[in-house]
């Protein structure tokens, strides 16, 4: 039998404070084989970062291990002192974090930073350091080492960036390598080239790798084993394939209902109930005779947005002389419709001009050239004001970030009231708290909320909020930038199945706006595939997803992770 | 399996934070600090009530009383228990009116200086680019000018009063607050829900009252506890200079100059109190301001 790398029994920290105390992991137990891949997955808040950061001992200050052992090597890291576990960590251990913006120091070169660390971790002179770091730069395959070896981290990509932290980590040969998030925070083609280096990196060198993260696509890819947390427990433990292809646990179950799915096209995200399950739409609305329902369809134009030869540039870098200027075609010459009551997807990396997009249709930055029609009233050449903002009322938008988007010191109540106030669509008080409170409930949260500020909440429920906001002003439109990005996947399903149940309901017509591909496929009618600001592809969702034209799309296709491609 | 519950999403208790915001105040450098400045303020407020004698009523002060040394009887019998002046005024007296018209003068202008401020930092941080360009540059200027020599300047022009003190103070410090109201609307500009309000259609002037006025606003407190000590000791160098209150109306500044003239000659109980208080005072609200700072900052917790 192989000998385990790392043992941990019955591990539990805790969190303790004057006014609480949190027991963020509860009797976790874990085992890792060198040449292993184990995958710790699960929701903000489950404790799966605390657990890596607790086998180094570097748990952030009131949290403490209460009970349980760390079997490192045949060595217990749990009670070690400072001096000792500096030998383990960095040399034995190795960390790779999630942002590589953060965990390279911005004013010293590459490789400055390799050698010192491979020095201190082996103890030989700057000849051989220099010659084992460029080695390293090597083996994360990074181009011409040696040039690079003199480079800044801001001089290198994210995805770059990160296969130096990963060169840094693996300076001391380690024989363990924890990896928190390593790819959260890069563009899904980088994410699947640095996953497959850390892979490849795991079988040659014949590492144990616990890798951390909230995305099963990750873990379809990557991981051998997997291991399911939920609110500082284990749920399940097992072999990627059968725990992610026939999940026991309610709980795993519905977190992998609740992924999105690039291969089919579900009408809704079902049997995800085990999470968030005190936010259900309570309340149905008879829209017949409710004043949401009210002038819902009046408009007879069939195209709710025309977008024609659009342009927007930025300005990167000022200068007084013309010819020094740098400018950014966001939006190069982009055209297209949505028709009325139609979901439309926009789909790109970072940087592709998706947002600048919404941005101009919502009014929101102003058009450099080009023309858009909101219901056939345009809305950029045309120097009647009035017209303008009547068009734009119809439509609304949803953000990204749940927690900028709200006002921090408006209630709830308040926050709703707005539009309603603004645009005088209710007569008197009580009818505007009447509409504020149907709102909540048609968005699926209760009447306690009025009075409570938006930082009581949860993402998912400011999100909720946000919503409820942009429906106040009746908009026939919402455009949604990146609405679900920023939250877990089960408080996900749960938004854009709301989504989809206001949209049936009301007749919206929506632009979403996403670089998720799985999310687009399950949202939208119809794509458009967006890169460096121009549109490389229109076409219905089905056709994009089973026969891309473009080679860009395919591209993009093949990079997405999985869940189905565990084989 | 099924025992593990939903975790309640509602995670701040808005118990705890008060809690956490009464052992910040029941420190015993902010209840000290700010002990002082309550019986500064009272002091300030009931002056003709509290106040041995009334040192401006010329029927009771007398020539004959002059320059007598603390706790020495005056002639209607009082003990002048900080001494009395050159013009037989008590001491003691003569500062708690002192403080009255400092403070007013202080705060009238750190809240004047502060509604400038505030309105020329949100338009310039909400609308940006040039007209961003140029109130900062007019703060610039302003700011590069020593603020007692500006007041100097203003107040040769404008002519001695209160008002024209107040004036003078409050051009001195709008600047300031500009700046600091501007850092902060920038940073609040560009999060969500400035531009979800715009894409409700709000007008830009509702958008700035409404939205960014009540979230920029909180680095100011701290700024203008901090500032109306400021300003207090500049009216205190602007009266010692003879440019500052008339002396119908002295304030500490004008207390202080009253007995520089005796102070070689051992009477130094006209200088040093008025002196003594004026520190007392600066440092009652500069502490204040500074654990105010620390009581609002949500990251210093304990």
């Amino acid at each position: 039998m192989i000998k385990n790398l790392l043992e941990i029994y019955n591990l539990n920290i805790r969190f303790m404070s004057d006014q609480e105390t949190v027991n963020a992991v509860r009797d976790v137990s874990i085992t890792l084989r060198s040449g292993e891949v184990l995958g710790v997955v699960g929701e903000s808040g489950a404790g799966k970062s605390t657990i890596g950061n607790a086998i180094v001992n570097l748990l952030d200050f009131p949290g403490e291990i209460v009970k349980g052992k760390v079997i490192f090597e045949g060595q217990n890291l749990v009670g070690m002192d400072d001096k000792t576990m500096r030998t383990i960590r960095g040399k034995k251990i190795g960390m790779i974090f999630q942002d590589p913006q953060t965990s390279l120091n911005p004013i010293m070169t590459i490789g400055n930073q390799l050698i010192e660390t491979i020095k201190f971790t082996k103890e030989i002179d700057y000849v051989s350091a220099y010659n084992e770091a460029i080695e390293l730069l090597e083996s994360v395959d990074i181009d011409n080492p040696k040039l690079r070896m003199k480079s800044y981290p801001h001089q290198f990509s994210g995805g770059m960036r990160q296969r130096v932290v990963i060169a840094l980590s693996l300076a001391g040969n380690p024989d363990l390598i924890i990896a928190d998030e390593p790819t959260t925070a890069l563009d899904v083609s980088v994410q699947s080239q640095i996953l497959e280096l850390i892979k490849s990196l795991c079988k040659k060198r014949d590492l144990g790798v616990i890798i951390i993260t909230h995305d099963i696509g990750v873990i379809a890819n990557i991981a051998d084993r997997v291991t399911v947390m939920y609110n500082g427990s284990i749920v399940e433990t097992g072999k990627v394939r059968q725990v992610l292809l026939n999940p026991k646990h309610d709980y795993t179950k519905s977190l992998i209902a609740a992924v999105p799915r690039s291969d089919i096209k579900l009408k809704r995200f079902e049997s995800i109930d085990f999470i968030e399950g005190n936010t259900h739409r309570n309340k149905r609305i008879n829209l017949d005779n409710h004043w949401l329902g009210e002038k819902l369809n009046q408009k007879k134009s069939a195209k709710a947005i025309s977008v024609f030869e659009l342009n927007k540039e930025f300005i990167l870098k000022k200068a007084f002389f013309l010819k020094n200027r740098v400018n950014l075609k966001a939006v190069n010459n982009v055209s297209f419709e949505i028709n009325k009551g139609e979901s439309f997807g926009i789909v790109g990396e970072s940087g592709s001009g998706k947002s600048t997009i919404a941005r101009l249709i919502a009014g929101l930055i102003k058009v450099d050239t080009g023309s858009i029609k909101i219901f056939d009233q345009e809305v950029v050449n045309n120097k009647n004001k009035k017209e303008i903002i009547n068009a734009q009322r119809d439509v609304q938008m949803i953000f990204q970030d749940p927690y900028s988007s709200l006002n921090p010191r408006m209630r709830v109540q308040d926050i709703i009231a707005e539009p309603i106030k603004f645009y005088k669509t209710a007569s008197n008080y009580n009818e505007i708290r009447e509409i504020v409170s149907d709102l909540l409930n048609h968005v699926g949260i209760n009447d306690n909320a009025l009075l409570k500020y938006p930082s009581q909440f949860s993402g998912g429920q400011r999100q909720r909020i946000s919503i409820a906001r942009a429906l106040a002003s009746r908009p026939k439109i919402l455009i949604c930038d990146e609405p679900t990005s920023s939250l877990d996947v089960s408080v996900q399903a749960h938004v854009l199945n709301l989504l989809k149940d206001l949209q049936d309901e009301l007749g919206l017509t929506i632009l979403f706006i996403s670089h998720d591909l799985p999310v687009i496929r399950h949202m939208c009618d119809r794509v458009a595939v967006m890169r460096k600001g121009k549109i490389c592809e229109i076409n219905t969702t089905d056709s994009i997803f089973e026969k891309p034209k473009h080679s860009y799309t395919k591209e993009l296709l093949s990079l997405i992770p999985k869940i189905e491609s565990i084989n | 399996m099924s025992e593990i519950k939903l975790i309640s999403e509602n995670k701040i208790n808005i118990g705890t934070n008060s809690k956490i915001l009464l052992r910040k105040f029941t420190r015993p450098s902010t209840l000290i600090s700010l002990g002082l400045l309550f019986l500064i303020i009272f002091c300030a407020l009931f002056a003709s009530i509290l106040a041995p004698t009334n040192p401006y009523d010329l029927k009771v002060v007398s020539i004959l009383d002059s320059r007598l040394s603390p706790g020495d009887k005056m002639l209607n019998g009082t003990v002048a228990w900080l001494g009395t002046d050159g013009a037989g005024r008590d001491v003691l007296s003569a500062i708690i009116f002192g403080l009255r018209t400092s403070l007013v003068v202080a705060i009238s202008s750190a809240v004047i200086a502060l509604i400038v401020g505030l309105f020329v930092g949100l338009i310039a941080g909400f609308y940006g680019g040039k007209i961003d360009a140029f109130l900062m540059r007019i703060v610039d200027i302003q700011l590069s000018f020593p603020a007692i020599l500006v007041a100097l300047v203003l107040l040769a022009l404008l002519g001695k009063g209160i008002d024209k003190v107040i004036i003078a103070l409050a051009i001195v410090q709008w600047a300031i607050y500009a700046r600091t109201v501007r850092a902060a609307a920038i940073v609040e500009r560009n999060k969500e829900y400035i531009q979800a309000a715009s894409c409700l259609g709000l007008s830009n002037s509702l958008i700035i009252w409404k939205h960014l006025l009540p979230n920029s606003i909180s680095p100011l407190i701290v700024l203008a506890t901090l500032q109306t000590a400021h300003s207090i000791s500049i009216e205190a160098t602007l009266s010692f200079l003879g440019v500052g209150v008339p002396i119908t109306e002295p304030s500490l500044g004008s207390l202080i100059s009253n007995g520089f003239d005796f102070i070689l000659s051992g009477a130094y109980w006209i200088t040093f109190f008025p002196g003594l208080m004026l520190l007392a005072t600066v440092a009652a609200i500069n502490i204040f301001g500074d654990q105010l700072r620390i009581i609002l900052n949500p990251r210093v917790n304990r």
